[in-house]
């Protein structure tokens, strides 16, 4: 009959072996290339950055109009609500239906006037 | 405006939108003037599609469509018609957003460029008075974000959203961007900060009501917000007399008070939206009702009046005639010193 590893045996072997694991982690987490990569995919700064965007929620809506538009802006983002059974399909319309007339070279540098009365 | 025009970031860029001219000077930013220029007509062209009630796709026109639903909307419309219902409440419901229906059988059923070049007398519908709607039953649940607008009514936004989108725009530029100074006015509803130049005031002219394209004085301040409401210039002709977009929510019809046209301004931290908002009230309500509900209110703006008889009413505190309101014809001061702690709105929608 086989002789059986005595429990002192394995509970060495079991103790080596986690020591073995805590030395090759903390090797890694020591390491600059773990630092690096640490904080490139740090979920703390996605969630810095994400607060900063969405701190005011109206700008927020229109950076998300802005990103979403092509060519300048084709139309604004579109959004499907639902609420008691109702579908509300709020977006906004395209600019071209709207009166914009909007030219990027319609500038002045002559003196400027500006006036406040009837619009 | 008192620029030098030889310096190179004083460039004054104007473009048309909200059925308006908007003019945009910035300076001082870390960017190009052309970057600011792109953001702020952009801005512009965002409020419109979701503000405009000419536009069927706007958001506000299924809102309209909707009435009697209750219906989730955009944080940008929550905040606009949160501002509007407070406003409403401080102006003991003179400001009302809820005269759509009032508008169109007024006539102004279309932009109001189209309306302008219509050569024959708009033909209005008769039918029995528009029914007068409270905005209190305009239910807005901010932690829901939606909103139920009474069964067969509509708003229109047009009384607030061009304040709106100027203080947005000018907070973003100053807080977010730290461009320290600048000037934006849509259709003569404007703020501006920084100064025209160091140690250099911005200056305003106000509209002469019966000249138009003519001043009649000037407003110079370094910071500020003004804005001027009139029955002089979105009129027309009817079947039923000449009518103007400026609706009296007692009767649902185009105000008949004394005053035509009013301008209102504040100096550093002062709100476009409150000078909107009060120039209205002020010609809706006429001298009297409106100057005692302003000095009731204790609101920190001065205002210039124009009463149909010809007279300019100024309130305010004297010291400011001469020195921030210049060359202006006054013929009644009504003494007023505003309060410094009057309470602002802040942009929050949320409690």
């Amino acid at each position: 009959m086989k002789k059986r590893p005595s429990k002192w045996l394995k509970w060495n072997i079991g103790a080596l072996g986690l020591l073995g694991l805590v030395v090759l982690f903390q090797e890694v987490k020591d390491s600059p290339a773990f630092e690096q990569a640490y904080a490139n995919a740090s979920p703390l700064k996605e969630q810095s950055t994400g607060q900063q965007k969405s701190r005011d929620p109206v700008i927020g809506e229109w950076q998300q109009s802005q990103a979403s538009g092509s060519g300048g802006r084709q139309g604004a983002s579109a959004h499907r609500h639902r609420q008691n059974g109702t579908s509300t399909d709020l977006n906004g319309g395209s600019a071209g239906n709207g009166s914009m007339n909007t030219s990027p070279g319609d500038s002045s540098s002559a003196v400027p006037s500006t006036r406040t009365g009837r619009s | 405006m008192a620029l030098d025009s030889n310096h190179p970031l004083h460039r004054l860029f104007h473009f048309r939108a909200m059925n308006t001219q908007i003019e945009f000077m910035v300076s001082g930013g870390p960017e190009e003037p052309a970057y600011y220029y792109n953001l702020a007509s952009d801005w512009f062209r965002y409020a419109e599609e979701r503000f405009s009630r000419f536009l069927e796709k706007s958001e506000l026109s299924h809102l309209n469509r909707l009435a009697g639903e209750t219906c989730l909307v955009s944080e940008t419309m929550l905040e606009v018609l949160t501002l509007a219902d407070n406003y409403r409440q401080l102006t003991d419901g003179i400001f009302n957003p809820l005269i759509y229906e009032a508008l169109s059988r007024s006539g102004y059923d279309d932009t109001f460029d189209h309306i302008r070049n219509g050569t024959a007398p708009k033909a209005l519908s008769s039918g029995p008075p528009v029914e007068t709607k409270n905005l209190a039953s305009l239910s807005i649940q901010p932690a829901m974000r939606s909103v139920r607008l009474p069964a067969s009514s509509g708003i229109d936004l047009g009384g607030i959203v061009k304040g709106w989108a100027v203080k947005r725009l000018a907070d973003y530029f100053k807080d977010t961007l730290q461009v320290p100074r600048g000037l934006i006015n849509a259709g003569g509803d404007l703020t501006f900060w920084g100064g025209a130049e160091d140690a250099a005031p911005w200056t305003v002219e106000i509209e002469h009501p019966w000249q138009e394209q003519t001043p009649t004085g000037r407003i110079v301040r370094a910071d500020g917000a003004a804005a001027t409401s009139s029955k002089l210039g979105r009129r027309w002709n009817t079947d039923q007399g000449v009518m103007h977009h400026l609706i009296d929510p007692r009767t649902m019809r185009p105000s008949d008070s004394d005053v035509v046209q009013c301008t209102v301004s504040g100096g550093k931290d002062s709100d476009t939206v409150a000078c909107e908002i009060w120039a209205k009230v002020l010609c809706i309500l006429g001298t009297k009702e409106g100057l005692t509900l302003l000095r009731r209110r204790a609101v920190p703006y001065e205002a210039l009046l124009f009463t149909a008889d010809r007279q300019t009413h100024f309130f305010g505190n004297p010291d400011s005639l001469g020195t921030i309101w210049r060359e202006v014809p006054v013929d009644h001061i009504h003494i007023h010193r505003g309060p410094a702690n009057y309470p602002r709105y802040e942009g929050g929608t949320r409690s």
